[in-house]
């Protein structure tokens, strides 16, 4: 069979010396699916990155669409040119608008002033829909659409009609990532034989192992930035593909923590019952003085919303929490009723919701101070002034500079001065969500030990993050979430990357209710 | 930090670079207009016709402030001071029910403007912008179409009493740009509103009551409006309602130009204040050179976009702070 996408010692490096992509062979062959996976920081956005043509793979790197060799950045209209196409995984249609309408919006917008025969455009549109076997009328509204058949069809605007005789291969980037089991099921069926159908190379990529084994015919797994398993599927079951995927390689700069074992005999600080909201369906879960508790799932599972929903009223969350004692009603009770409660989050979005950049490291600091700093109905410049230094002090930021504008930090350091701030709060439980993204490796160790450091004084710590390697080292037990509940929890010696990593792969797979088409 | 003085020094060029450019303004106008321009007599009336320009562009900074817009500023003072002209003169109330009246009719524009713009989300700038051109249009009917005159002298005479020949309105108007220089600068509430603006979901899930913050601020900038009515209808004694119009743009070049000086990228009250000032002198002096009052519109109309294109620029340049 011939390779209609083929990879040679592909290259990544962002920085100097510090390389993401180490040297990918790949083949995509025509007929087939061949599915990557890869766990995070394997590398993998980066390739499906330079494949979409937004970063350029360093010099050296061979990528052929077919018999074409693509130079440098990897040009859209290139790989059109050679039967390459790449579906996104957020390709959304607009809701409101018929479903013909938004499949003609791409020739509406290169618009011509010509007169469209919407007869004409509908039966043409209707006909491409059937010859695809997508059950969907062309006159529905897009927003109504079942969200297996709305990815159905962005796949098959991307393949073209079968008359296109120019089509090679497909790239799907985790075309699954919003569907429930069921439709997923379906749609990656469809996909398969599509590839079969039109002799079409598909690469899928994706997480979600059960789908996986069931629909490629070979699995590549991208690990440390290379490929280190090509295997048919035939051979392949779920434990040996996480195995693959895992690896074994562990860092050390974790701090020490002591495993006292009392902290989980302590009072709980955080009681969380039936916590209902976005993606979370039903989680109950109690958070100890001095524990360090983690979340994780694979993305989509709910466990990413559970910060924003124990703090953000807006987002209606029900069920009940208590902080320190006191009840908060989690789509009722205001945010500064909870700061004052002792409950403080550290969001993933750095400069959407975490740090406003364009001012002073002191004001961030300061902002949930205001009120204390009051003396004779003014605030006291001074209390503030004490307040910023000692975060900058105690926290290492650098420049250690109080009146700095917060956006010129280093990621790093942005983060230790959110962190900072919360911390100033003397907080009894404290939220992160990926604490340590865009983070040097030097800066994620401060943040860990402070992490570390706080618990050791009695605080509570909910560190939210699909860092197997970090939770498994951090934290005194990990909450694997699936499908919006509670699937897994380990601790002591069960806890480890890999069974972290084999946890949250089978909670794609669990036997819960499936709820998703309820969406 | 061998480069701090630098630092400074450039820092406080940014923030108070005007006052420079406004000796020097003011030493080029006193050079060609030598008989005119440098006099008592003009300096004081300068002066004395700011209170309604400077209590009108101080009327911005608090919904600028919070990073909100609001455009109906000249219709809600147009309608505080139509109310109030109309009750006192028309229908013989009280002056000082008619003040009370007034204001409270600003204030109730304030609260549908943040109804529409805070509760339900519309964008404060298209709000605001209707809600500007309706209220106009309510003066008029208010006023039967007529200019009001034969308003009662006692506002007149608390607010045209001279002080070191200068009207008391001028104090009253600097007066409020202090009161809130302070509010910004030294209260919970002020200082909440300025990180409001700069990002309003950090302040939010810092537990900042956002929305209610805005409210207040949408508030008290139609007080303020409707402050600067009271002041036009207390120094002429009536009011021609259409007349009132011409003073938007004005109050939206002072307060843009404010928000490029003392605290550059912030509005903040007393860069509004000299913006007024730093504006009407280059007016008086252009005038008094000799050129004619089409020089105000092309003044105020540069102003705006000047400013707005300065403090981009100095936003990009200004002192990063990284060591």
């Amino acid at each position: 069979m011939t390779a209609v996408i083929t990879l040679r010692d592909v290259r990544k490096s962002y920085v100097a010396g510090v390389p993401v992509l180490q040297g990918v062979d790949l083949d995509v062959r025509a007929g087939e699916v061949t599915a990557l996976v890869g766990a995070n920081g394997s590398g993998k956005s980066t390739l499906v990155k330079i494949l979409s043509g937004y970063h350029e793979p360093d010099p050296g790197s061979e990528v052929r669409f077919g018999e074409r060799s693509m130079e440098g950045r990897i040009h859209p209209g290139q790989a059109r040119a050679a039967g390459v196409r790449f579906v996104h995984q957020d390709t959304r249609m607009v809701a409101g608008m018929s479903v013909l309408e938004n499949l003609l919006a791409e020739r509406l917008a290169t618009g011509s002033l010509r007169r469209l025969d919407w007869p004409a455009e509908r039966r043409r549109a209707q006909a491409f829909l059937d010859e695809h076997g997508i059950g969907v009328d062309v006159r529905a509204d897009a927003g109504s659409l079942s969200l297996a058949d709305a990815a159905k069809i962005s796949i098959a605007r991307a393949a073209g009609p079968e008359s296109d005789p120019s089509l090679r291969a497909l790239i799907l980037d985790e075309p699954t990532a919003a569907l429930g089991r069921e439709d997923a099921g379906s749609m990656l069926g469809w996909v398969r034989d599509l590839a079969r159908g039109r002799n079409v190379g598909v690469l899928l990529i994706g997480h979600r192992l059960e789908e996986i084994l069931a629909t490629a015919d070979r699995v590549a797994v991208l690990r440390s930035g290379r490929i280190v398993a090509d295997t048919p599927v035939t051979e392949l079951d779920h434990d040996r593909l996480v195995e693959q995927i895992v690896g074994r390689a562990i860092e050390s700069y974790y701090p020490d923590r002591a495993e006292e074992g009392s902290a989980a005999d302590a009072a709980p600080v955080l009681v969380v019952e039936s916590l209902r909201g976005g993606a979370v369906r039903d989680l109950s879960f109690t958070v100890a003085a001095g524990e360090i508790l983690g979340v994780t799932g694979l993305p989509g599972s709910g466990f990413e919303d559970v910060p924003y929903l124990l703090m953000d009223p807006r987002l209606g969350a029900r069920g009940a929490l208590t902080v320190a004692g006191r009840p908060i009603s989690p789509g009722a009770t205001p945010v500064r009723a909870r700061v004052q409660a002792g409950l403080a989050l550290v969001p993933a979005d750095r400069k959407r919701r975490a740090l406003a950049t364009t001012v002073s490291v002191r004001a961030n600091v300061a902002i949930p101070h205001l009120r204390r700093f009051r003396s004779w109905g003014r605030l006291s410049a001074r209390a503030e002034q004490r307040l910023a230094s000692g975060v900058v002090r105690d926290y290492a930021v650098s420049p250690a500079n109080p009146d700095v504008t917060a956006g010129n930090l280093s990621g790093g350091n942005q983060q230790k001065v959110v962190i900072g701030k919360w911390m100033s709060t003397r907080p009894r439980v404290l939220v992160v969500h990926e604490p340590t993204q865009a983070v040097d490796i030097g800066a994620k160790a401060e943040i860990f030990r402070l992490l570390a450091y706080a618990a050791a004084d009695g605080m509570a710590a909910v560190v939210v993050s699909v860092e197997y390697e970090d939770l498994a080292h951090l934290c005194d037990r990990v909450l694997v979430v699936g499908d919006g509940r509670v699937v897994a929890e380990l601790a002591g010696d069960e806890l480890d990357p890999e069974s972290l990593a084999t946890a949250a792969y089978r909670s794609g797979a669990s036997g819960l209710p499936e709820l998703a088409h309820l969406r | 930090m061998d480069n701090s003085t630098p630092l400074a020094w450039r820092s406080l060029g940014y923030r108070y670079g005007i006052v420079a450019v406004w000796v020097v303004e003011f030493a080029v106008f006193a050079l060609l207009a030598p008989d005119t321009f440098p006099t008592t007599a003009n300096l004081t009336s300068l002066l004395s016709s700011q209170a309604v320009l400077l209590l009108l562009a101080l009327a911005l900074v608090p919904t600028l402030v919070t990073g909100e817009i609001d455009l109906s500023i000249a219709g809600t003072m147009t309608v505080t001071a139509t109310m109030t002209a109309q009750l006192n003169a028309v229908q013989g109330l009280s002056i000082w029910t008619a003040v009370a009246v007034g204001l409270a009719t600003a204030a109730a524009v304030g609260l549908v403007n943040a109804f529409l713009a805070v509760r339900i989300g519309v964008e404060s700038i298209i709000v605001t912008l209707g809600m500007g051109t309706l209220l106009i249009g309510l003066s008029v009917w208010i006023s039967d179409s007529l200019t009001i005159s034969g308003v009662s002298p006692a506002l007149g005479d608390l607010l045209n009493t001279p002080v070191l020949r200068v009207n008391t309105a001028f104090y009253l108007a600097i007066g409020v740009g202090v009161a809130m220089w302070f509010v910004y600068r030294h209260t919970v509430f002020g200082r909440g509103a300025v990180f409001i603006g700069k990002n309003a979901e950090v302040a939010r899930l810092s537990g900042l009551p956002v929305a209610r913050t805005k409210v207040l601020s949408f508030v008290a900038t139609a007080l303020l409006a409707g402050a600067a009515g009271i002041v036009v209808v207390g120094i002429a004694g009536g009011l021609q309602p259409t007349s009132l119009q011409t003073l938007l743009l004005p109050a939206f070049a002072a307060a843009f130009l404010g928000s490029a000086i003392v605290e550059p990228g912030t509005s903040n009250p007393v860069g509004t204040m000299i913006a007024v000032l730093f504006l009407a002198t280059g007016i008086s002096g252009l005038v008094l050179v000799g050129l004619d009052a089409w020089i105000r519109d092309v003044f105020y109309g540069a102003a705006v976009v000047v400013a707005v294109t300065v403090s981009r620029i100095a936003a990009m340049a200004a002192p990063s702070g990284r060591a």
